[in-house]
């Protein structure tokens, strides 16, 4: 006979196994109306210059699959746009903290950001064109994108640091260490993970229009510039498809790290 | 404030000389001294707002006196209760214990105290799966574990019902045994108790 625990854990179980399938269910339910109008449309317009029909975009997709260029296009821009992020990530954290800590660092500071804000990214892009090589050029638009959103996200996180804390941490003689360990990461984490999500897709599309604009070798940008060049709708449509793609799996992907280092240093209250 | 001491032997080892501080131009401290043993207890009353706090957050060594001298502090080990609990929420029980000892029987101590007060088998609970009691004998329990040569608490058994009060109370006098332990309270039983 099953125990009133044993009924609770398999309610438990079933409730969260159905909410799972429900929100499957519903993904596949959602990804197929989007499917049929985009068919309908297709069909009803009837010029793969215009809209094309997803047959031909599938068959593109998998001849491009099949081709080197394809996954080295997809690798490069990944790394390219990685890279830029990763630096953003790097310079806005330590500008967080020296801006926290001194009030001319912030006042030097804070027009630089206002005009990045402000200033259009095809501007930044046509002028990175003049300064540096092609290749670069995406990586340097990453890191000018994604760095206010780091530095605005990382200085709320230092500055939500709880006083009555530190000066419990002083009392008990921590370490900077251990301080750093127990107070600050933990509440810096979540709004790390804020940057990291907002930062990411910011830095995915701002890499690829500076890869569109700049049309460095080996890019998904310069890809998306020849299929338009050449008319090829079925191909532009298949590697906006990939942009898409790859934005939602390096999303998941990084939020799942992020989760990982939030659960293993303590980011979320429970 | 009412400054009541139960001690043998009173050698004065702490010594506080008029201390004055002032917020915004408030005098909070005029001129307070105060003479403290080694070892002892002294429970310190008083209506609120009378500045209790901020003079066991000067003898601390937590904020600085407008004027005064804190004398006999110095290289002391001070082990202090905050009015509130100040539990780092994002770790559990055992971790908030064991972040303030260096050692390798820094677990085991941290377990001993926490059973010690009451919360064995409480080790992985978070402050806020936690009652208010519960998190404030946590709070103790870090404080007895860490240690020091001076005590001092502030109102630090609020929250506690009559029985469990009691106890802590009893454990907190053998934990502070041979050490000077500065309480306060706004509670008459608390005190009798304390000065027994």
């Amino acid at each position: 006979m099953q125990t009133q625990l044993e009924e609770n854990c398999l309610v438990k179980i079933f409730t969260t196994r159905d909410s799972k399938i429900n929100k499957f269910l519903r993904t596949v339910l959602v990804l197929t109306v989007y499917f049929l109008i985009w068919a309908l449309l297709a069909g009803m317009v009837d010029e793969e210059i215009l809209i094309p029909k997803p047959a031909s975009v599938f068959k593109s997709l998998l001849a491009l699959s099949r081709t080197v260029l394809f996954w080295r296009s997809i690798l490069l821009s990944i790394g390219r746009i990685l890279i830029g992020f990763f630096l953003a990530l790097v310079v806005g954290t330590i500008f967080a903290i020296l801006t926290v800590k001194s009030k001319l660092v912030m006042d030097l500071f804070y027009p630089l950001i206002s005009s990045v804000k402000a200033t259009p990214v095809a501007s930044f892009i046509i002028l990175a064109l003049f300064w540096l090589t092609t290749g670069r050029v995406p990586i340097f638009i990453c890191f000018l994108m994604v760095l206010p959103t780091v530095w605005t996200n990382i200085r709320e996180g230092i500055l939500n640091v709880d006083e009555d804390l530190v000066e419990m941490s002083r009392i008990y003689n921590f370490t900077p260490y251990a301080r750093f360990r127990y107070i600050y990461v933990p509440t810096i984490i979540p709004f790390f993970r804020a940057a990291f999500a907002s930062g990411l897709g910011m830095a995915w599309k701002a890499g690829v229009a500076a890869e569109v604009i700049g049309r460095p070798d080996l890019s998904i940008g310069k890809e998306l510039y020849n299929a338009k060049i050449y008319l090829d709708m079925p191909k532009m449509f298949a590697w906006t498809f990939v942009v898409i793609l790859i934005s939602i799996i390096l999303e998941k992907l990084l939020i799942f790290l992020m989760n990982h280092i939030g659960r293993r240093y303590g980011g979320y209250e429970v | 404030m009412i400054f009541k001491f139960n001690v043998e032997d009173f050698k004065a080892s702490y010594v506080l000389k008029d201390i004055t501080k002032k917020f915004n131009g408030n005098v909070v401290l005029d001129n307070i001294s105060l003479e403290m043993p080694e070892k002892g207890i002294l429970v310190i009353s008083g209506y609120s707002g009378i500045g209790k706090t901020t003079f066991l957050r000067i003898m601390a060594n937590l904020i600085a006196p407008d004027s005064g001298e804190r004398i006999g502090f110095d290289n002391k080990r001070i082990a202090y209760l905050f009015q509130e609990d100040r539990l780092l929420p994002w770790f559990d029980l055992l971790t908030n214990i064991t972040c303030v000892l260096q050692g390798e029987d820094k677990e085991q101590k941290a377990k001993y105290w926490l059973d010690q007060v009451g919360l064995a088998n409480q080790y992985a609970k978070y402050p806020s799966e936690l009652s208010g009691g519960m998190k404030r004998r946590a709070a103790l329990a870090r404080m007895f574990a860490f240690g020091g040569d001076l005590y001092i608490l502030d109102e630090p058994f609020k929250g506690l019902d009559k029985e469990l009060k009691d106890r802590i109370i009893e454990i907190t006098k053998n934990a502070c045994k041979g050490k000077m332990l500065v309480v306060v309270t706004h509670d008459k039983q608390e005190e009798d108790l304390l000065l027994k």
